[in-house]
């Protein structure tokens, strides 16, 4: 079967159309590509984390006579550093898709931006365990000051310097490198068919 | 450009979304997803249109754009996707049967190609000039035509083995 042949019977109108009601009825639906699925789902995180941390910071600053607002500021610069989080997360999946760029363009904007959206959530995913220690650290050390004596966590009479330091190098290293693992594993899983699969288009465009 | 104009200038040009959903969509449901999520992505992009560019080489633009990034897992397997492609709902009051199976035939084999091919072949069959395939896909006009020799190669042979019934 020769191709060139083929353009008459191709370029044949009588296919089955669809009706303009129809067309009206589908521009309302929701879109169902992946960085639109991305988006909503980002939108719920941003929901439940806006009022499961937001009701706490409220907590902590209205109970117990605003003894332990400490622990609300703590919240409350979480919430900010979330945030900012998710802000960066929304604008990289704002800047993923050029629908109406040619082709190549687009897959290589998709591909450089989901590669920077993974990176940035390894990233982030990771360099939150040492925060909340040193969040948590803070917090015991002004609230809980008969702990200091009783662990190597805190500088004291007993406790010097470098053994306080070391504890939490090792704490803050192994606890980091742990999440580095489990969220690679993680973000390869919900990330890497994809990035594989605009890799493979890529590489065929380019052939 | 308002929802109506646009509905009516789908309606011009849903032969090409059709076929795109045909290429690209394994099974029926596949394709009416596919079609869906088009007109969903091209109403989002209209207010990127630039009235300077035609609106056909636009809707090819997001309509590809749309099929080839489609992850979705498909439906069937291939031994089934083979049966569905070749039963398309093409209507055949005015093609003779013949004209038919020659048209299944080639959407089967199209099926088999890589998805970048499948774009490259799908307008080269709606005439599509090579400049105007540079401006649709973002590929030299030289290397699409290189290539367009190689696909008429693979066609050839694919065409041959479904018409023998052979993979």
């Amino acid at each position: 079967m020769e191709l060139d042949d083929m353009k008459v019977i191709w370029n044949d109108k009588s296919i089955e159309g669809t009706d303009a009601n129809k067309i009206s009825e589908m521009i309302g639906k929701q879109s169902q590509s992946p960085i639109a699925k991305m988006k909503r789902n980002l939108r719920i995180e941003v929901l439940l984390l806006a009022f499961s941390l937001g009701s706490v910071t409220v907590y902590y600053f209205i109970a117990f006579k605003g003894e332990y607002s400490i622990i609300g500021w703590v919240y409350a610069v979480l919430l900010v550093l979330f945030c900012y989080y998710f802000f960066r997360k929304n604008k990289l999946l704002n800047e993923m898709q050029c629908s109406s760029c040619r082709v190549k363009p687009n897959l290589e904007l998709q591909l450089r931006q989901l590669e920077r959206y993974a990176t940035f959530y390894l990233f982030s995913g990771t360099a939150i365990v040492p925060v909340l220690f040193i969040f948590l650290g803070i917090v015991l050390y002004y609230k809980k000051p008969a702990l200091i004596n009783k662990t190597i966590l805190y500088p004291s009479l007993t406790n010097p310097v470098w053994k306080f330091l070391l504890a939490w190098f090792i704490l803050l290293s192994v606890s980091t490198a742990i999440m580095w693992v489990l969220n690679r594993g993680y973000i390869n899983k919900l990330y890497g068919r994809h990035i594989n699969k605009l890799k493979q288009l890529l590489a065929q465009i380019n052939e | 450009m308002t929802q109506d104009e646009f509905v009516r200038q789908v309606q011009a040009n849903q032969g090409i979304i059709q076929k795109i959903c045909n290429i690209y969509g394994q099974t029926r449901t596949d394709r009416e997803d596919l079609f869906q999520e088009i007109i969903v992505q091209l109403w989002k992009a209209v207010p990127k249109f630039q009235e300077q560019s035609k609106f056909s080489t636009w809707l090819y633009r997001v309509a590809l754009n749309t099929a080839i990034s489609d992850f979705r897992k498909k439906r069937r397997t291939l031994d089934v996707i083979k049966t569905e492609v070749e039963s398309l709902e093409i209507k055949s009051e005015f093609i003779e049967v013949e004209k038919e199976e020659k048209l299944n035939t080639l959407y089967a084999a199209i099926g088999r190609l890589p998805e970048i091919d499948k774009a490259i072949v799908m307008l080269y069959l709606e005439d599509k000039s090579y400049d105007e395939m540079e401006d649709i896909l973002g590929v030299t006009a030289n290397n699409l035509r290189v290539r367009m020799n190689r696909i008429k190669e693979k066609l050839r042979e694919l065409t041959k083995n479904i018409s023998h019934g052979t993979r």
